[in-house]
C-alpha cells in the first residue's frame, strides 16, 4: 500500500510539473520581446545609416559610405568582418546588440538571375544562433558598386 | 505485460504534455536553422519600407555625384522594388517629394513593384530625407572663358594705322567643392597678353563659388597688327579653411579677325526672378534669360564625380549639352530629380559666337518615400 502510494504521489508530481512546463512554454510568443525588438531595429539603423568608427572606444560598428546612408562601404565592411570573426563580443557591443547574440546575414542580388537574391548569404557577421527565440529585422542597401542586397539581422538570447 | 490503467492513463498524460510542448516550441523554431522566413507584420513593413526609401537616397546620390545617369538610377529603384517582390511578396512604391525653393513640394512617382496587385494593406509609409552628401576633399578651380574665341579688327589706314582693337576679355573663375558647395575665398586675377606684352591685368574676389573677371580692352588703340592668338594668364590665391591654395594656368584665348568688332557686349546673362543677374540658383526657381531666342540655350552639368574632373584645376572646354525644362519663350527652371544641384554651364549659341555662362544649382533636399504592401488575404 505504501508503495501504491509513494508511485501515486510521484506521478502527480511529474503530472504538475509536465503541465507547468507545457503552460510556460505556450505562454512564449515569437518576437514579443519589446526590447530585442527596439535592439534588433537598432543594430539595423547603425549598420546601414552610420559610417562607423572601429577605432574608437568602445567601437562602432557601421557599414555605410561617407554621408552616404545604405550604401555599403566594401572596405568598412571587410574591417567590420575581420572584427567580427576575431572578436565576437566586441562586434556585439558595437553594433548595439548587446546584450543580445546577433547574427547578420547579407544576401546579394543574384548575377545570374536579376531581381532575386542569392539563396545562402554572401557575408555573415556573428555567430549562429542556438537560441529558440530569434528576432528577425530585414533591411536592403547597396554595395559602392551598385549591386543589390538584402541584410538580415537577427538577434537571440539577452 | 500488465499495465495498471492508472499507469496507462499517466503514461499517456506525459506523452501529450511532451507533444504539446514539441509542437509549441517547433512553431516558435528550434533555433537558427528552424528560422527560415519572416512573418510580414506591420514592424517588418515598416522597416522595409524605411530600407527602401533609404536606398533610393543612396542610389540618389550616386546619380547626383555622377556615378550613374537618370535612367540608371531608375533602373535601379526599379530592379530594387522587383528585387523586393520577388524575395518577400510584398509590394512596394517609391515616390520622391523635392523641396522647392519657394517652400512647396514638387511630388514625383518613381517606381512600383511591376507585374503584382496593388495591395489591399498597405502597411506603412517611410520618409527618407536625402540631402547631397559633404565632399570637401579638396576644392575644385575651373577656369571658364566667356567666350569661345575673341574678335579682333585690324586697321591698316588712317593716323596710327596700323593699329588693331579688342573687346573685351571676360574670364569666371570658380572655385568649389566636390560636393558643389561654392567657395568664399580668395581672388583671381586675370592677364591678357598679346604678342609676349601684357596688355591689361584685371583681379576680382571670389565669391558665392566664382569670381568674374572683366578685362576691359575695347574702346583702345594698339599698335600693330592683331595677334594671332591672345594669350590669357589665370590665377588664384586664397586660403580656403586655413589652407592655403594657388594656381596659374596660361591659355590661349584664340581670335577671330574681323571687319568690325560685332555688337556682342555682355548680353547674353543669366538673371534671377527679379531681373538681377545671377549665378546661383535653387532647385524650383526660374533662371530667367537675357535673350529670348531660347532655342539656343543649353545648360551642361560639370559632373563632379572623383576621377571625372582633375582634383585641382581645369580650363572648361565646351560640350554639348541638354536642354533643360523651357517655361516660357525666355525662362528656364530648374526642377525635377533629373536636375541634380551641382555646378553647371549655361551655353548660348554655338561656334565662336558661343558664350558659356557658370550657374551653380544649390544642393536641395530630397524626400523619399516608400510605400509597403501585401495583397489582403
Amino acid at each position: 500500500m505504501r508503495k501504491v502510494l509513494a508511485w501515486t504521489a510521484s506521478l502527480v508530481m511529474v503530472l504538475i510539473f509536465g503541465l507547468l512546463t507545457t503552460w510556460q512554454i505556450s505562454r512564449l510568443e515569437f518576437g514579443e520581446d519589446p526590447a530585442e525588438i527596439a535592439a534588433a531595429e537598432r543594430v539595423m539603423k547603425q549598420l546601414l545609416e552610420n559610417e562607423g568608427d572601429l577605432g574608437s572606444t568602445p567601437p562602432i560598428v557601421g557599414l555605410a559610405s561617407d554621408d552616404r546612408p545604405y550604401v555599403i562601404n566594401l572596405t568598412r565592411l571587410e574591417e567590420v568582418r575581420a572584427m567580427a570573426d576575431s572578436n565576437y563580443e566586441l562586434f556585439r557591443n558595437g553594433s548595439g546588440a548587446w546584450p543580445y547574440d546577433v547574427l547578420v546575414e547579407i544576401y546579394r542580388e543574384d548575377p545570374s538571375d536579376p531581381g532575386n537574391f542569392e539563396e545562402r548569404p554572401s557575408v555573415v557577421l556573428g555567430t549562429p544562433l542556438h537560441a529558440g527565440l530569434i528576432y528577425t529585422v530585414p533591411g536592403y542597401a547597396v554595395y559602392e558598386n551598385g549591386t543589390l542586397c538584402r541584410v538580415l539581422v537577427k538577434l537571440s538570447g539577452g | 505485460m500488465d499495465v495498471e490503467p492508472l499507469e496507462a492513463i499517466a503514461s499517456v498524460a506525459l506523452i501529450a504534455l511532451v507533444a504539446l510542448s514539441a509542437i509549441r516550441l517547433h512553431g516558435l523554431g528550434w533555433g537558427y536553422s528552424q528560422v527560415t522566413g519572416l512573418e510580414f507584420s506591420e514592424r517588418v513593413a515598416r522597416m522595409e519600407a524605411r530600407g527602401i526609401a533609404g536606398i533610393a537616397g543612396g542610389i540618389f546620390s550616386m546619380y547626383v555625384q555622377g556615378d550613374i545617369d537618370y535612367e540608371e538610377f531608375i533602373a535601379k529603384l526599379d530592379r530594387l522594388v522587383e528585387t523586393i517582390y520577388n524575395s518577400t511578396g510584398a509590394w512596394a512604391q517609391l515616390n520622391a517629394s523635392q523641396l522647392l525653393y519657394n517652400g512647396s513640394e514638387y511630388e514625383m512617382h518613381l517606381v512600383n513593384s511591376t507585374d503584382s496587385p496593388t495591395p489591399e494593406l498597405k502597411f506603412n509609409v517611410t520618409h527618407g530625407l536625402y540631402s547631397l552628401p559633404k565632399n570637401r576633399t579638396s576644392p575644385v578651380f575651373l577656369v571658364v572663358p566667356y567666350r569661345e574665341k575673341v574678335y579682333v579688327v585690324n586697321h591698316t589706314t588712317g593716323p596710327g594705322s596700323p593699329y588693331w582693337e579688342v573687346e573685351d576679355v571676360i574670364v569666371y573663375v570658380l572655385a568649389f567643392w566636390p560636393d558643389g558647395t561654392p567657395i568664399t575665398a580668395g581672388s583671381a586675377t586675370v592677364e591678357v597678353i598679346a604678342g609676349g606684352e601684357s596688355l591689361r591685368v584685371r583681379s576680382a574676389p571670389v565669391q558665392n563659388g566664382g569670381a568674374k573677371v572683366v578685362v576691359p580692352l575695347s574702346g583702345e588703340s594698339y599698335p600693330g597688327y592683331a595677334p594671332i592668338d591672345l594669350t590669357v594668364s589665370v590665377s588664384y590665391q586664397g586660403e580656403i579653411e586655413g589652407v592655403q591654395w594657388s594656381f596659374s594656368i596660361n591659355r590661349d584665348l584664340g581670335t577671330v579677325v574681323t571687319d568690325s568688332l560685332p555688337g556682342r557686349d555682355e548680353d547674353v546673362m543669366t538673371l534671377n526672378e527679379t531681373g538681377g543677374e545671377s549665378h546661383h540658383f535653387q532647385a524650383g526657381e526660374k533662371i530667367v534669360l537675357s535673350t529670348a531666342s531660347w532655342e539656343l540655350w543649353r545648360i551642361v552639368p560639370i559632373k563632379m564625380s572623383p576621377g571625372r574632373i582633375p582634383p585641382d584645376y581645369l580650363w572648361y572646354d565646351p560640350g554639348e549639352g541638354e536642354l533643360v525644362r523651357v517655361v516660357s519663350g525666355s525662362e528656364l527652371v530648374v526642377l525635377g530629380l533629373d536636375v541634380p544641384p551641382g555646378l553647371y554651364v549655361v551655353r548660348h549659341g554655338g561656334g565662336v559666337n558661343g558664350a558659356f555662362i557658370p550657374i551653380y544649382i544649390y544642393p536641395y533636399s530630397v524626400k523619399f518615400e516608400a510605400l509597403v504592401g501585401v495583397p489582403e488575404g
